[in-house]
């Protein structure tokens, strides 16, 4: 395919619009309504080019590059059409801040009456400097607007947390509309009314709390004018933006952080590896909430008499360092999935070589990930591919297990979405709702003590038309599938097995498939019977396993430590320990009466309490490490924000205390030293340290699965009791930050 | 029934005709919306119940119609085998008719349409001169069968057409045909329709679908509700044998519900097709399976442009896309589909039937066949009317609507509803086929012609219709959404008497950008009347902004009203009719209007008495734009 655009030849193979070519040719077509990632609406007629031959001029974002076509980006012609159609927009929207005589001077920060330096600013618009529009109107080269004002009369909106709307500086380009229906899959935000009178609102006209907002914050990020505003970000002007790795969730989002001299305004999306320039209302509007929170702790405290009270860094460590040597009975260290690889390792040597009789656990429950492996039989260092974001589009067939993907792995649901829009059929199974729901074929609702059922039940469905050696026999069909026949009726039974078989007839014909499960799958007792049957069909099926993390590292933790639970000890039985270092927000392990506690934390709360020492620790933003998201992508980012008061990264106190206590352990005195170690004991983080957001990207590499067998299913009822999934995915490091979500989807359940 | 072979279809239609009822006499009563909106279900109960009362059971027959064009004369009736016409009937007049009919064919003269007041009435339907120069091909049938019965449609040779495409012909001998007989599509823009049918058989993706677009909203237009209410089994008959040609196997009727009667009628069509095998599986027996549902608009205008049709079926908001790519590639569903106007679709089984020849012997050169149009406004006859191709505007609007009214002059005639352009009067000999419309500033559209007279304010057209444009734009592109409120804005400055000459270049560059630059054909078009009275009443316009004066007298706030002191006999009726108190006067003696208090409605001018005519209507003497209601001083 070769054309020709402003007498420049454009060469590619495949489609390309008429847009994409000229960008990529570096010429400047000036947009409002184009997305990277949602079809073209050609709604905003900025981009209109003239192709020779035709007789009318063309959107440019929707028009396909065609082999021979002569393409004019830039005629006097066009120059006046755009100019044409940005004046009729303009007269819609108050202009005030283009046309205004004095804009440029009233900028300036002027010394008021109240004897303060406040800037004027052109006070009508929140987003003035920060507004596509503008930036529009400034490349077309528009100074006047003949048309009489006519604004969109609509009284702001205030009515929701954390976003405004203001329909009188909406210019209807719709871009919030596609990317909450099209690209979010949530469709809150619609058209409402025709003609001149139409506005985007939501259906019957409720807030968006009522109509099912996630408050992923997309539209307003994609709102070319103050339309759509983030409250707390009303404005302002950032000077400095700073990459800025989210460890909210196991997502790992690349977000840019503004800084307006140097304090945090906020974050919002970047376009990252993993989250290609989305979010969740967590890494979008919460991150600077979160960081900045009244009761992070900002010096170290020790406990004197029976009270804490603030001391120095030395103070605290040789407190620490003597009360750990001192006291008797094994040393154990507390770790979180949700810390990076660099912090965990650390701890991890400390626990193994600071201590004769240490060890080192993570509070969380093991993966289950961890959890199938075990079940499948894998050995260590083997695992499955991972599956990119990217590649889900590709799936014809995706079986959810009781997560709300929307809300406990945002970007992996609106990847989900996007395959369900592109013809990908959506089994759910869980016992609650959904946003995912209303785009699902099947949707099984039941608990997750009968997946391992319904995976039998169509294993054995399968089985019953499959033919050939790759077919699972008695033993892996498991006990004849049975759906707690006690609580349930014949009718839903009826049910239940009618659902398995249309998901059997689904899984047989549309392939590829992937299940998508989380810790609550292979929680609890009945964990290794899912686990082993969710195996069998993914080996029947061929089918790809996506496990979900709720914490930040969790698969860094898994891949270090092989998953989560008491890993450093695993087989022998837990002796009380005598002295605790605790930076997990988990149930604190057993230990004995007296024993010393030294506890890392982040934020003020009840853990304090049995606290010896207390060592204030830097958060995911405020240290440079290294995380491993659910894909199983190594992503190492810097510190982009300062940290508060002495507050210190996990990694170096347990260099500290190792130094402090005289003995072996860690020593390093930055985190790519520790992630070097790393490289060099664990081979799947080959390349860790290559590993920045801009570069080609590092994955977890591990040897393909040897085992090619099923796994046996146990008996229901059999499995040992495994620790269930405690934790909130939504607290951070002991802050309740899930709290204000609920309360937020509270209402939005009513 | 069920037709499980097309052998069952004419022996189905021996035993109808064998079986038909032997009436002496048949009334006719058209009982379209626009015969029910004058009456015609009380005059149908009255014949019916003199038709018992006067004891002519079984030898008098009532068939109720769709319409059949003469909307003028609504509600009326014919009397078969004769063709004798009645129009303007009232129930009273029931018993007289029944008896003329009763005895020997009798003709009631007073009943008769009479040319002028006194004249020898015209006896006969076919001698009316509203239908002496029509050339009635897909209306014929409306008088004919009762839209309700397949029963009457099949006696007539109804699906025969069908029979014969999928028994005789191969698909693409089908399209062959279509080709041939060089049909348009009649929506509008006149696409071939073979050529379009033949782009959705090789285009790749099953199931395909057909779409019959019946969103019919231009103003003052309804040849789409004429062919739904009165033949609703000609539409769904050309339907099935497109399916078969261009291998769809679905089909979606999309009306708009604004048509109620069309609706129940067109759904009762498909109960009934699908219920003796002409819809659904095998039909007629043979390899092909179709079916077809009906859809309704929510009423929005932009749902007649495809993409925005399409989006209207699937459940969205009606919002229209970009093209490429076109709905023949893909379209209902991401399908390929093919989208006829309703009146492309009744075409279709006559042209399988008579052959393509037979289609293509009328019409102009490139536009073959006959082309339904709606005449209405300021003309002595209005209705549904069938012309062939390539006949004059003149002979429309003057041989069969009789041309302006008495005391009047013709002054434009608007083609196309607010997409189409208003013409002259000096151009009424341009023909009506796509092209030469298109030429003279106008488009052919679905056929609407709105007659214009005297008494018209080319400015207040053109801005009555931008007007309808922008409240039915959907909002989607700016060009549209808000360049049409801007034109409107504008031409509400023109008319209030408050632009200044330079507007004139503003309101066409304006007109100029919206054209290129919307997304669809709403925004498009929706500048042609604005350019087209532009270029043929400029010297209006003119008028209106440098005189400051409606030389038609309709824009209220370039009007003053005095009263001729000379002729005011004084009697105090223009006084009590005005609303505003601005006429002051004591009896018997001349009265006079007060400029401040004004409104200029017109209520004195109306309450004068015709003999006196003293209320003179004139531009503001002193050339200021008089007093403004609710309009804001720029």
């Amino acid at each position: 395919m070769k054309a020709v655009i402003d007498g420049r030849v454009f060469e590619a193979p495949g489609k390309t619009t008429i847009l994409e070519a000229a960008r990529r040719l570096g010429l400047d077509i000036p947009t409002l309504c184009d997305h990277p990632r949602l079809e073209p609406a050609a709604s905003c007629r900025m981009c209109l080019v003239e192709i020779s031959g035709r007789r009318d001029p063309v959107p440019a974002c929707a028009t396909v590059l065609e082999d021979g076509m002569h393409v004019a980006t830039d005629t006097p012609a066009l120059r006046e059409l755009r100019r044409g159609v940005l004046e009729m927009i303009l007269a819609e929207h108050p202009s005030a801040c283009l046309v205004c005589a004095d804009r440029n001077a009233c900028r300036e920060p002027k010394e008021g009456i109240r004897k303060t330096v406040e800037p004027t600013g052109c006070v009508l618009c929140p987003k003035d400097g920060r507004c596509r529009l503008q930036d529009t109107a400034a490349a077309v080269g528009l100074e006047r607007i003949v048309f009489p004002e006519a604004p969109r009369s609509a009284e702001p909106r205030r009515d929701d947390p954390l976003i405004d709307r203001d329909g009188g500086l909406c210019i209807l380009c719709g871009l919030c509309v596609r990317v909450c229906r099209d690209l979010r899959g949530a469709s809150v935000l619609t058209f409402v009314g025709r003609g001149g009178r139409t506005t985007v609102g939501t259906a019957l006209d409720l807030t968006l709390l009522e109509s099912g907002c996630l408050f992923c914050g997309a539209c307003v990020d994609v709102c070319p004018t103050g339309a759509l505003l983030e409250r707390a970000a009303r404005h302002v002007r950032p000077d400095e933006r700073k990459p800025l790795l989210c460890a909210l969730c196991g997502e790992g989002c690349l977000l840019q952080a503004e800084f307006d001299r140097g304090r945090l305004l906020g974050t919002r999306p970047a376009p990252g590896p993993a989250n290609r320039g989305q979010a969740c209302v967590k890494g979008r509007f919460l991150v600077a909430d979160i960081l900045g929170h009244p009761s992070r702790l900002t010096g170290p405290l020790a406990r004197r008499d029976g009270t804490l009270v603030p001391v120095s860094w030395p103070d605290a460590l040789t407190a620490a360092a003597a009360g750990l040597r001192s006291s008797d009975g094994p040393f154990e260290a507390v770790g979180s999935a949700q810390d990076s690889c660099e912090d965990l390792w650390a701890l991890h040597e400390l626990g193994r070589e600071g201590f004769a009789s240490g060890r080192f656990s993570i509070a969380e429950p093991p993966s289950p990930l961890e959890v199938i492996r075990k079940a499948a039989g894998v050995e260590a260092g083997e695992g499955w591919p991972d599956v990119p974001n990217a590649g889900l589009a590709a799936m014809k067939t995706i079986l959810v297990f009781d997560e709300d993907l929307p809300v406990t792995a945002p970007i992996l649901g609106l990847e989900v979405h996007q395959a369900v829009q592109q013809g990908a059929r959506l089994i759910v199974f869980g016992p609650g709702e959904s946003c995912l729901d209303r785009c699902a074929k099947v949707r099984v609702r039941a608990g997750l003590e009968s997946a391992a059922e319904f995976l039998l039940e169509i294993l054995a469905g399968l089985a019953r038309t499959a033919a050939g050696p790759g077919h699972p026999g008695r033993a892996e069909l498991g006990p004849a599938a049975r759906m707690k026949p006690e609580e349930s009726s014949r009718a839903e039974r009826a049910v239940f097995k009618e659902k398995a078989s249309r998901a059997a007839v689904i899984l047989e014909k549309r392939k590829p498939a992937a299940f998508i499960f989380g810790p609550r799958f292979a929680a609890g007792t009945q964990g290794r019977r899912n686990a082993a049957a969710l195996w069998n069909l993914a080996r029947l099926t061929g089918a790809v396993l996506i496990p979900v993390a709720w914490e930040a590292n969790a698969r860094g933790a898994q891949a270090l430590f092989g998953g989560g639970g008491k890993n450093g000890c695993e087989g022998a039985p837990l002796p009380a320990a005598g002295s605790l270092l605790l930076a997990g927000d988990g149930p604190p392990p057993p230990c004995r009466e007296g024993a010393f506690i030294v506890v890392a934390a982040a934020y003020e709360s009840g853990a304090l309490e049995a606290a010896d020492v207390v060592l204030p620790r830097t958060l995911f933003a405020e240290q440079d490490g290294t995380w491993v998201n659910r894909e199983g992508r190594i992503q190492r980012m810097r510190a982009a924000v300062p940290a508060p008061g002495e507050a210190r990264p996990l990694w170096r106190m347990a260099v500290d205390l190792a130094r402090a206590i005289g003995s072996g352990g860690p020593s390093a005195s930055a985190a790519g030293e520790i992630l070097a170690g790393i490289e060099k004991e664990r081979p799947s983080f080959a390349g860790a340290s290559r590993a920045w957001p801009d570069e080609k990207p590092v994955f977890l590499s591990a040897t393909a699965v040897s085992r090619t067998g099923f796994a046996s299913v146990p008996e229901a009822g059999e499995c040992s009791a495994a620790e269930e999934g405690s934790r909130d995915p939504d607290d951070v490091h002991g802050l309740r930050a899930g709290a204000v979500l609920k309360s937020l989807r509270a209402v939005r359940r009513r | 029934m069920r037709l499980a072979h097309p052998g069952h279809l004419a022996d189905w239609r021996t035993r109808l005709r064998e079986e038909a009822p032997a009436f002496e006499r048949t009334i006719v009563v058209t009982a379209g919306t626009c015969g029910r909106a004058s009456g015609a279900m009380p005059l149908i109960e009255a014949l019916r119940s003199e038709i018992d009362g006067q004891g002519f059971i079984g030898r008098i027959g009532l068939l109720i119609t769709g319409c059949h064009g003469y909307c003028e004369a609504e509600p009326s009736l014919v009397v078969q085998p004769e063709g004798y016409f009645y129009g303007r009937l009232k129930p009273s007049d029931a018993a007289e008719i029944v008896a003329a009919a009763g005895t020997r064919g009798r003709f009631v003269e007073r009943l008769g349409y009479k040319r002028k007041p006194g004249a020898r009435p015209v006896r006969r339907l076919a001698d009316l001169p509203f239908y002496r120069k029509q050339h009635r091909r897909l209306t014929e049938a409306h008088l004919g069968l009762d839209p309700e019965r397949i029963e009457d449609y099949v006696l007539r040779g109804g699906y025969g057409a069908l029979a014969k495409a999928l028994f005789e012909m191969t698909a693409s001998a089908v399209i062959e045909a279509v080709e041939a007989s060089g049909l348009r599509g009649r929506g509008g823009a006149g696409f071939p329709t073979g050529f379009k049918w033949r782009i959705v058989r090789n285009a790749a993706g099953h199931p395909k679908h057909v779409v019959g677009n019946a969103d019919e909203g231009d103003p003052g237009a309804y040849m789409d509700r004429g062919l739904l209410e009165g033949n609703p089994h000609a539409i769904l008959e050309g339907m099935i044998i497109g399916a078969y040609a261009v291998g769809a196997s679905e089909g979606c009727l999309y009306v708009r519900a604004e048509y109620p009667l069309a609706v129940a009628n067109i759904r009762r069509a498909v109960d009934q097709a699908r219920d003796c095998g002409l819809l659904g599986e095998n039909i007629l027996g043979s390899e092909f399976h179709f079916d077809v549902r009906v859809a309704q608009g929510a009423g929005a205008f932009v749902s007649g442009e495809e993409t925005a049709l399409i989006a209207s079926i699937e459940g969205r908001r009606p919002h229209p896309r970009p093209r490429p790519p076109y709905p023949s590639e893909s379209g209902l569903g991401g399908r390929p589909t093919v989208i006829n106007n309703v009146e492309t679709w009744a075409n279709i089984a006559p042209i399988i039937d008579r052959g393509p020849d037979w289609f293509a012997s009328v019409g102009a050169k490139r536009s073959r066949g006959t082309k339904i149009f709606s005449l209405v406004g300021r003309v002595r006859r209005t209705g549904l009317v069938e012309v062939p191709m390539g006949v004059s505007l003149r002979d429309i609007i003057e041989d069969i609507g009789g041309g302006a009214l008495p005391g009047h002059t013709l002054k434009a005639v608007q083609t196309g509803g607010p997409s189409g352009g208003c013409l002259p009067a000096a151009s009424l000999d341009v023909k009506v086929d796509y092209e030469d419309l298109a030429r003279a500033g106008s488009i052919m559209g679905s056929g609407g012609l709105i007659v214009l007279d005297d008494r018209a304010c080319m400015v207040d057209v053109a801005r009555y219709f931008v007007g309808f444009a922008a409240e039915e734009s959907c909002g989607k592109c700016a060009p549209c959404r808000i360049g049409t409120r801007r034109l409107r804005d504008m031409l509400d400055r023109i008319v209030a008497g408050l632009a200044e000459p330079a507007d004139l270049d503003r309101l066409e560059s304006l007109a100029r950008t919206v054209q290129a630059a919307s997304l669809c054909g709403l925004g498009r078009t929706a500048v042609n009347p604005v350019l087209s009275t532009l270029r043929y009443f400029c010297a209006e316009y003119k008028a209106h902004i440098e005189d400051r004066s409606c030389p038609a007298g309709v824009c209220r706030d370039l009007l003053s009203y005095a009263i001729d002191p000379g002729l005011c006999t004084g009697c105090g009726l223009c006084r009590k009719a005005c609303p505003a108190g601005a006429i002051t006067g004591r009896p018997r003696s001349p009265h006079a209007v007060s400029g401040e208090r004004c409104v200029k409605c017109g209520a004195c001018a109306d309450a004068c008495p015709p003999d006196v005519k003293a209320v003179r209507i004139g531009r503001a003497a002193d050339g200021s734009p008089g007093p403004r209601r609710g309009r804001r001083r720029p």
